[in-house]
């Protein structure tokens, strides 16, 4: 007997046909979408050797057009061969988990789909998708979720195909990308089942050097340069038993907002402009957990010059940064595991502000030396 | 006029991939519009979808090869989107009801579309569900495509598919616009 479950009612077909005109016509790419591009293509920019790289491509690339059919460039891509489903290698980040998916090799290249997930469920997403060469050279590829961060290490998932005669591969983390102390020991890869390599690793100017079953050394070659794909990340927080994003909104109204670091594109807890108002502070915060930390997060009105959170065992001074095209500052506090915690604010005589229980009754006594003028 | 794709920051092999992401858009955004109209509902929305996810290509672009299939990581970037999108504007929704201690009132347009019943019954599909009926119905992808768009098993998708045509039929769709 036929199985007409999936079979598409004939009324579908009509809708998609009815209404496939009801789209018009296609904008042009706005200006808006352009300064993304270029913000993010700036990062590029602002990396030398990357720049010059690509200046390299895409000369080579011009003349290999050049050479060739002048409507190269306009061909239809071909397919793109088989869909990685295979879960080859697997990892985690203080922030989120990934996993590195293959199909088979086709045509000397590798198949790859790098997934992420929060901490705390099993839902999994697609963040990039490559193909990795695997002859001559075998190829790497990075995800760098986040930028630069001004007060906390950022790490890089990095992954590569295992070229053919390749039984080890070594990763020397180099300078780390922040440029503060050292990036880590190196990282060293023993071949096994999977065709790849995956690894976590702290942001840097990576080498890769892949050895032979003998040890010798086969090729070593600088990394590829990160490019983080949250531009507008400002920090990172643990919290909840997540991980965590504070980002910057820029799209329309400004504002600041929480996202898991595993999930693309999630924004949850998020304050803007407006919800700031008149009032010299406005804050959000991460859930206190049994195991951790609580951290706050928001917006100040100019006027405040310093706020900290005083809590049952201590004080901590809130980070802050301050944009030029917005009218608020942006301030954050890693606040540790306590009962009671205060936030106070302070404008630049020390005069008292604003004043919010963060934890508990906020039932704490103030020392006196709570505001330090900046 | 000032090209907005020639700031003098860009070096010149930089400007030929904003260049070739351009001849990339005008080809393949009239089909991503398309396939964003129908998931979201909505041209404003599709049309900022489009956008967004050449913003992603643009970010990924030097990832990309003449052998890539351009058209198939623009409809997986559209979908991912889609999906984190109304994840966000949810959670955005609920968080600002709760500021504001009560829910927006829901809005009913003056949109032709809103008088389709079959499109009613599209847009009312859980959003995955929808995904899945467009991916394989609309876009005619084949089953283990679409599963991987959306990042599920083949098992999964038929799941979903079938559960989606169910809702429809149940609805007693019957192809007259109302």
């Amino acid at each position: 007997m036929k199985d007409l479950r999936n079979e598409m009612p004939p009324e579908l077909d009509e809708m998609f046909r009815r209404r496939e005109g009801d789209v018009g016509m296609v904008p042009e790419l706005s200006v808006r979408a352009r300064r993304r591009i270029r913000t993010r293509q700036g990062l590029v920019a602002a990396a030398a050797i990357l720049a010059v790289a690509a200046a390299t491509a895409i000369a080579v690339n011009l003349a290999v057009v050049g050479r060739g059919d002048p409507d190269i460039g306009d061909e239809p891509p071909a397919p793109s061969g088989p869909v990685p489903t295979h879960v080859a290698a697997t990892g985690r980040t203080d922030l989120f988990r990934w996993r590195v998916l293959t199909a088979p090799e086709q045509g000397g290249r590798l198949p790859t789909r790098l997934q992420t997930a929060s901490l705390v469920d099993d839902f999994w997403y697609d963040v990039t998708s490559t193909r990795l060469d695997v002859q001559p050279e075998a190829e790497v590829d990075t995800y760098l979720p986040a930028g630069v961060f001004t007060d906390v290490p950022n790490r890089v998932v990095v992954w590569g195909a295992f070229a053919p005669g390749v039984d080890r591969v070594v990763i020397d983390p180099g300078t780390p990308c922040s440029g503060r102390g050292q990036a880590g020991p190196p990282v060293t890869v023993d071949r096994a089942d999977e065709p790849i390599w995956a690894v976590t690793m702290e942001c840097g100017d990576a080498t890769v050097t892949e050895f032979d079953a003998s040890g010798e050394e086969v090729a070593s070659r600088p990394m590829p340069d990160p490019q983080p794909v949250y531009t507008w990340a400002i920090t990172t927080a643990k919290g909840d038993g997540k991980g965590w994003f504070l980002q910057r909104l820029v799209d329309g109204e400004g504002g600041v907002a929480i996202g898991d670091a595993g999930i693309p594109n999630d924004l949850q807890t998020i304050i803007r402009e407006r919800d700031l108002g008149d009032d010299p502070v406005v804050w959000g915060s991460t859930a206190v957990r049994p195991d951790g930390a609580k951290f706050v997060f928001g917006l100040n009105a100019r006027t405040v010059d310093s706020i900290v959170v005083v809590h049952d065992d201590g004080l901590v001074r809130a980070s802050t940064q301050d944009f030029i095209e917005d009218p608020y500052g942006t301030f954050w506090i890693r606040v540790p595991f306590t009962t009671q915690a205060l936030l106070l604010a302070f404008d630049a005589s020390c005069s008292e502000v604003a004043r919010a229980p963060v934890i508990g009754e906020g039932a704490v006594t103030v020392p006196a030396d709570a505001c330090q003028p900046s | 006029m000032v090209d907005e794709l020639q700031p003098v920051e860009l070096s010149t092999g930089l400007r030929g991939k904003v260049d070739r992401l351009e001849e990339a858009y005008l080809r393949s955004a009239p089909a991503g519009l398309r396939l964003a109209y129908f998931l979201t509902g909505d041209r404003d929305q599709a049309q900022d979808l489009v956008q967004d996810a050449f913003v992603r290509l643009g970010a990924r672009f030097r990832h990309l090869r003449p052998i890539d299939d351009v058209d198939a990581y623009l409809r997986r970037t559209i979908v991912n989107l889609f999906s984190s999108t109304l994840r966000r504007r949810r959670v955005e929704r609920a968080w600002l009801a709760k500021q504001r201690g009560a829910e927006p009132p829901a809005v009913l347009g003056s949109d032709p579309a809103e008088r389709d019943e079959m499109w009613r019954a599209l847009q009312a599909l859980p959003d995955r569900q929808r995904a899945a009926v467009v991916l394989r119905y609309y876009e005619d992808l084949p089953e283990r495509d679409a599963a991987a768009v959306l990042g599920c098993s083949s098992r999964a998708l038929n799941s979903l598919t079938a559960r989606a045509l169910a809702t429809l039929r149940s609805v007693g769709v019957g192809g007259e616009t109302s």
